[in-house]
């Protein structure tokens, strides 16, 4: 706890030092000018995440599920494999694919954010729910569990850390990735970052910059906080349970 | 209560047709402990697993109190047969409570009336009920978590019990006090048991009825002290091992044998109680070179003795009597 609270002021410190010195060098003052422009492309930013987030913890989680059953078993290794191989296109082929078959706009960046985020979800979400030991599969049949019972009573509580691990991994990553969605015209912080390359401009290159990592670090540390309420104490990696004997 | 009839299990292995289990008759009466005896791949834990239907056989059938187990729903089956696997197969997610209140939440009971349930049943299983109710299964040891694990197949009170090694994973001293411990609780409930292991010495413990398998077959059965004295078939003498005596020993207390005390014994010298097993016996005759022990009542009153020619005579006679019956 106390290596917490060091590291949390650690990083205060720096964030405060940091703040001290742009805004003592003017630097803060050029930035904060975009201010407007910062709060409506976060928002757009934020969208992007969401809406290509949100579809892909739906359909990541239950391919996941859908892959583990027993029924698939010879299905599962091939499917992950191609989808690894998916994973390897450059997320800037994807776009610039999807915007041929979508068009400029949202929607071809929405589509690539997607299949981004798919495959650690995936991949976490089948590794989560195969390293249950079949002890407790059995015991689980042995007691009498249906499937279905067997599943959202056993199997994905007690895959929910790595799944949340996943899914942290996929929407982190994708805040990074969104800004890509400007060059097919799809907004976000993308839009201030590459026009102020476009334009030698370092201050607005910075105001797109700033937030999206802000935003990075914010949704890891509010995933985290999130994983840790939703994850029963008896399976948590911490030090909040005391073993005793 | 349970009879097993012609049983069969074939399963495929690289096209080749392995009879796991192959034509097993096995009946258990109400309120028995049976044991299924052998050596690992002998079909013993299919045949358990038959029993619930977690396996299905390829021939035979399993009756419980008259009815084919194939006419019920596995589902409603399973949660009517308590079920104790080695590896106890405690959900870590959840708390002791809840891993013990399974069953009776698949049934639909209250969640105050589970919570009695579990309670009840860690009282009955010798852990503090406040203390216990709430931990997880990683802040137990490997004793507590069996406990815990037989509790939540008792958890719905079902009249049959399937344990599989139960106490295999447990060092000695545990298991020993564990099963003293699970003996002691079936006197009690009177659960019609069928219990896996391939240990001799835990079977002539546990067991009302031994049946050792070989290969998918029963080669024999009986009571303890029957299986015990049956030297004709190599296996099962190979299974039993040459010290059989004293694991039949091991069944009969002081008690059965005490003739009146006609001698005077020093006072101080070896003595036994009329609960102690005759292998202890035995062993204090042995050590101290003595033909007969002094056998006093806990409030130490003498209750009679112990010859070492009694004991003798129970292993020859005791054979066919057992054996007829």
């Amino acid at each position: 706890m106390n290596a917490r609270v060091l590291r949390i002021m650690g990083i205060l410190g720096i964030v405060a030092a940091l703040c001290a010195w742009a805004i003592l060098s003017g630097g803060a003052a050029a930035v904060l000018k975009y201010r407007r422009e910062i709060v409506h492309l976060t928002g757009q930013h934020i969208m992007l995440v969401v809406y290509s987030g949100g579809p892909a913890i739906v359909v990541g989680v239950i391919l996941g599920i859908v892959l583990t059953r027993p029924s698939m078993r010879r299905v599962c290794e091939p499917v992950m494999q191609v989808l690894s191989i998916a994973t390897a296109i450059p997320t800037l082929a994807i776009i610039a694919l999807a915007m041929m078959a979508l068009g400029v706009g949202r929607a071809p960046a929405l589509v690539a954010l997607f299949l981004h985020a798919l495959l650690p979800i995936v991949r976490n979400t089948v590794e989560g729910l195969r390293q249950l030991p079949s002890a407790e599969l059995e015991s689980a049949r042995g007691m009498g569990m249906t499937p279905s019972q067997t599943l959202f009573l056993v199997e994905l509580p007690e895959a929910l850390p790595i799944i949340a691990q996943g899914v942290r991994v996929a929407l982190v990553i994708n805040v990074g990735v969104a800004p890509l969605a400007y060059l097919v015209g799809g907004g976000g912080l993308g839009d201030l970052i590459f026009s102020g390359i476009d334009l030698f401009e370092p201050a607005m290159m910075l105001a797109g910059a700033i937030p999206t990592a802000a935003l990075a670090v914010t949704l890891d540390f509010v995933l985290s906080r999130l994983t840790v309420l939703l994850v029963s104490p008896g399976i948590r990696n911490d030090d909040a349970v005391v073993t005793t004997t | 209560m349970i009879k097993i009839e012609n049983l069969s299990k074939v399963f495929e292995q690289d096209g080749r047709r392995v009879a796991a289990v192959d034509g097993v008759d096995l009946e258990v009466g109400r309120g028995e402990i049976c044991v299924l005896l052998g050596p690992s791949g002998c079909g013993k834990t299919t045949t358990l697993k038959i029993i619930n239907r977690l396996v299905v056989p390829s021939g035979g059938r399993v009756l419980v109190d008259g009815q084919d187990t194939a006419e019920f729903d596995a589902i409603t089956l399973r949660r009517k047969i308590g079920y104790v696997i080695q590896q106890v197969g405690l959900f870590p997610h959840m708390t002791v409570e809840q891993n013990i209140g399974i069953v009776p939440r698949l049934l639909g009971w209250t969640p105050e009336r589970r919570r009695a349930r579990a309670l009840e049943l860690l009282d009955m299983i010798g852990l503090e009920p406040q203390q216990y109710v709430g931990r997880y299964p990683r802040e137990l040891s490997g004793g507590q978590a069996q406990r815990i694990g037989v509790a939540r197949a008792l958890a719905a009170d079902p009249p049959i019990l399937l344990m599989d090694e139960p106490f295999g994973a447990l060092d000695p001293v545990s298991r020993e006090a564990l099963q003293d411990e699970f003996l002691a609780m079936q006197q009690r409930l009177g659960k019609t048991i069928i219990f896996v292991s391939h240990e001799i010495d835990e079977a002539v413990k546990m067991a009302d009825r031994i049946a050792i398998f070989r290969s998918g077959r029963i080669v024999r059965q009986g009571t303890p002290d029957a299986v015990l004295s049956d030297t004709s078939d190599a296996f099962v003498a190979g299974f039993i091992g040459r010290d059989r005596a004293l694991k039949r020993l091991r069944r009969h207390h002081c008690r059965e044998i005490l003739e009146p005390c006609n001698r005077a014994f020093a006072r101080g010298a070896p003595s036994v109680t009329p609960e102690d097993d005759l292998r202890t016996a035995l062993s204090m005759l042995v050590e101290a070179d003595l033909d007969a022990l002094p056998c006093y009542q806990p409030d130490g009153n003498i209750a009679g003795m112990v010859r070492l020619a009694r004991i003798r005579g129970l292993l020859d006679g005791g054979a066919e009597l057992e054996a007829a019956s």
